[in-house]
C-alpha cells in the first residue's frame, strides 16, 4: 500500500496549482480598468483516525489513535474590493468612482449587473452605454447637438448645447452598494451581478449615504498590487515544491520496503 | 533474532505514519489558521526477553503545535485574526458539538449567516450570527469581537480558550472539536477585522523532518536487510556442518 504521505503531497501540489492560476488572473488583469483582485481560501481536508501499528500491548496501555490529516483544498476564492487607483484620460465619458458603490447597467436579458468599469461611450441613440453596449441605469440620453458634457461629483450629468451659453441638466448618475459586497459574483467583461449573499442593493446618488463620488475624465485602475501578486506567486511555488519533494520522499520509502528483501 | 524483525518493522510503520504526518503539514503550509501536527514517541516496558533479546513498547503521542502564525493582512472587513490566546466557534449545519478554530476567514451566506467557506455558522454569545444585508454602512468587528453594521450592534464574536488546547481532536477546516473538555470565555479577547492568521508551518522543520523520516526508514530497512543476510549466512554454514 503506497503511503499516504504520496496522496497527501499531491493535493497539497494541486492545491498550490489553482493559487498560481488565480494569481496568473489577478496578474494579467493588473491593466483591467475596474478589476478587483481575488484570491484563494484554503482548508485542510478531513482526519482519519487510525491505530498505531502494534504498540502498547505489553503493558496494558491503551493503544494510540492517530489523526491522520489528507492534505489540502481550495476552498473559495474571494474578491478583494478596495479601491484601485485612477488613471486620468480627459475623456468625458469616463468616469470613475472614489469610494463605494457600483455604476448600474441593464444587460440585453433584462437584469441588472454592476460594474466599476466607467469606460463609457454613446449608442447610437445617444444614450450612455459600456464599451459592450450595456445602458447605464438610469438611462442617460445626449442630445446629439451637445458640444461638451459635465459630470459633477454628485453625478449630475449636464451638457451644453451647440450655439448655447448655459449647460442645461440631461440627468442623475445612481450608484448602487451592497452590505456584503464580498457576496457579489462576478460574470465576466468587469460586471458582478447580485446573489443571495450579497443582498439587493441600495441606490443611491453619488457622495451621499456612504456612496463613492464621480470623478469624470478618470478611469479606476484594476486594484492588483503587483509585487503582492509576486510574492504570493513565489510562496505559492515554493511551497508546490516542497510538496513534490515529498512526493520525491514518499517514492523512496516505497523503493526502500520495496529493496527490503534483495 | 527474530525479535529484530519485529522492532525494525514496528519502527518502519511508525516511521511511514509520520511521513504522513509531515506530508499533510506541508501541504498545509498555506493553510489559513492551520496548526502545525505534531508527534512524538513514548518508549515503554523496556526490557530483556526470554533469549535476553532488547524489547520495548512504543507508544505515538499526537498534539497539536498552537504557536501562532504569522498576521497577514487582507483588507477583507470579514476576515479576522486572534491577537491572543484562544479560539472562534464555529458549528456545522447538522452537528450538535461546535468546532473550534483560529482561522477567521467568515463570509456571510444567503440569508445573511456569518459562516465559514465551509459551511459552518459561526457562533456569537447567542448562537449563529445574522447580518443585516439591508444594512445601510460597513460592517466592523472591535477589538472585543463587536460586530456593528452601519453603526447598529448585530452580535459578539464568542472566543473561548480551554486548559489543554494542544490535546484536542483534529476536524477538517484547521478546526478542532473538544471532546469532554468545557470552553471558557476567553479573557479580554483581540479581535482585529482586515487580518488572518497564516498557517503556523515552518517548511524547514519539515522539511528535516521529512529528511529525517526518510533517513530513519532506510536505516531500519538495513537494519532488516543485515539482519535477513545474518539469518541466511547462518542456516547455510550450518547446514554444511
Amino acid at each position: 500500500m503506497p503511503p499516504r504521505s504520496l496522496q497527501t503531497a499531491a493535493l497539497g501540489m494541486t492545491a498550490q496549482q489553482t493559487k498560481v492560476n488565480n494569481i496568473a488572473n489577478n496578474l494579467a488583469n493588473a491593466n483591467t480598468t475596474g478589476f478587483k483582485r481575488s484570491r484563494v481560501v484554503f482548508k485542510d481536508l478531513l482526519y482519519q483516525n487510525v491505530q498505531a501499528d502494534g504498540e502498547g500491548d505489553a503493558t496494558g496501555a491503551e493503544p494510540a489513535e492517530l489523526q491522520m490529516g489528507h492534505g489540502a483544498t481550495a476552498v473559495a476564492t474571494v474578491r478583494n474590493f478596495s479601491q484601485g487607483g485612477f488613471t486620468e484620460t480627459g475623456n468625458a465619458l469616463n468616469m470613475a468612482i472614489n469610494g463605494d458603490g457600483f455604476f448600474q447597467v441593464r444587460r440585453p436579458d433584462g437584469t441588472m449587473a454592476y460594474t466599476r468599469d466607467g469606460t463609457f461611450t454613446l449608442s447610437s441613440e445617444g444614450n450612455l452605454v459600456t464599451q459592450t453596449g450595456l445602458q447605464v441605469q438610469p438611462n442617460i440620453n445626449v442630445p446629439p447637438d451637445a458640444v461638451e458634457i459635465d459630470v459633477n461629483k454628485e453625478g449630475v450629468v449636464s451638457a451644453r448645447l451647440q450655439g448655447e451659453s448655459e449647460m442645461i441638466e440631461l440627468g442623475q448618475l445612481e450608484l448602487a452598494r451592497f452590505s456584503n459586497t464580498a457576496g457579489l459574483r462576478a460574470v465576466g467583461g468587469n460586471l458582478y451581478e447580485q446573489t443571495e449573499a450579497s443582498g439587493e442593493p441600495f441606490l443611491g446618488a453619488p457622495g451621499r449615504n456612504g456612496m463613492g463620488t464621480v470623478r469624470q475624465g478618470f478611469l479606476e485602475k484594476g486594484n492588483v498590487q503587483v509585487v503582492k501578486e509576486m510574492t504570493s506567486l513565489i510562496q505559492a511555488q515554493r511551497t508546490y515544491e516542497l510538496n513534490s519533494k515529498m512526493v520525491k520522499a514518499s517514492d523512496n520509502m516505497m523503493q526502500t520496503a520495496n529493496n527490503v528483501k534483495r | 533474532m527474530l525479535a529484530r524483525f519485529e522492532n525494525a518493522a514496528a519502527a518502519m510503520n511508525a516511521l511511514r505514519r509520520n511521513q504522513e504526518r509531515v506530508a499533510n503539514n506541508l501541504a498545509n503550509a498555506n493553510t489559513t489558521g492551520y496548526k502545525r501536527d505534531r508527534f512524538f514517541t513514548e518508549a515503554l516496558n523496556e526490557r530483556l526477553d526470554a533469549q535476553g533479546a532488547p524489547r520495548s513498547d512504543r507508544r505515538v503521542r499526537q498534539t497539536s503545535d498552537l504557536s501562532p502564525g504569522a498576521l497577514e493582512d487582507t483588507g477583507n472587513p470579514l476576515d479576522v485574526a486572534l491577537g491572543g490566546e484562544g479560539f472562534f466557534v464555529t458549528r456545522a449545519p447538522d452537528a450538535n458539538a461546535p468546532h473550534y478554530t483560529r482561522a477567521g476567514h467568515f463570509v456571510v451566506g444567503n440569508e445573511g449567516t456569518l459562516r465559514t467557506p465551509g459551511g459552518k455558522a459561526v457562533l456569537g454569545e447567542g448562537g449563529p450570527i445574522q447580518v443585516p444585508l439591508n444594512a445601510d454602512g460597513d460592517l466592523r468587528i472591535a477589538k472585543d469581537g463587536t460586530i456593528t453594521a452601519g453603526g447598529d450592534p448585530v452580535g459578539t464574536l464568542r472566543v473561548v480558550t480551554f486548559d489543554a488546547p494542544e490535546e484536542m481532536d483534529r476536524v477538517q477546516g484547521a478546526a478542532f472539536a473538544a471532546g469532554g473538555a468545557a470552553p471558557e470565555p476567553a479573557d479580554a479577547p483581540t479581535v482585529l477585522q482586515g487580518k488572518l492568521e497564516t498557517s503556523n508551518v515552518s517548511p524547514i522543520t519539515e522539511m528535516t523532518d521529512m529528511i529525517e523520516t526518510s533517513r530513519h526508514y532506510q536505516a531500519q530497512q538495513k537494519s532488516l536487510r543485515t539482519t535477513n543476510e545474518v539469518l541466511s549466512r547462518a542456516t547455510q554454514t550450518l547446514g554444511r556442518l
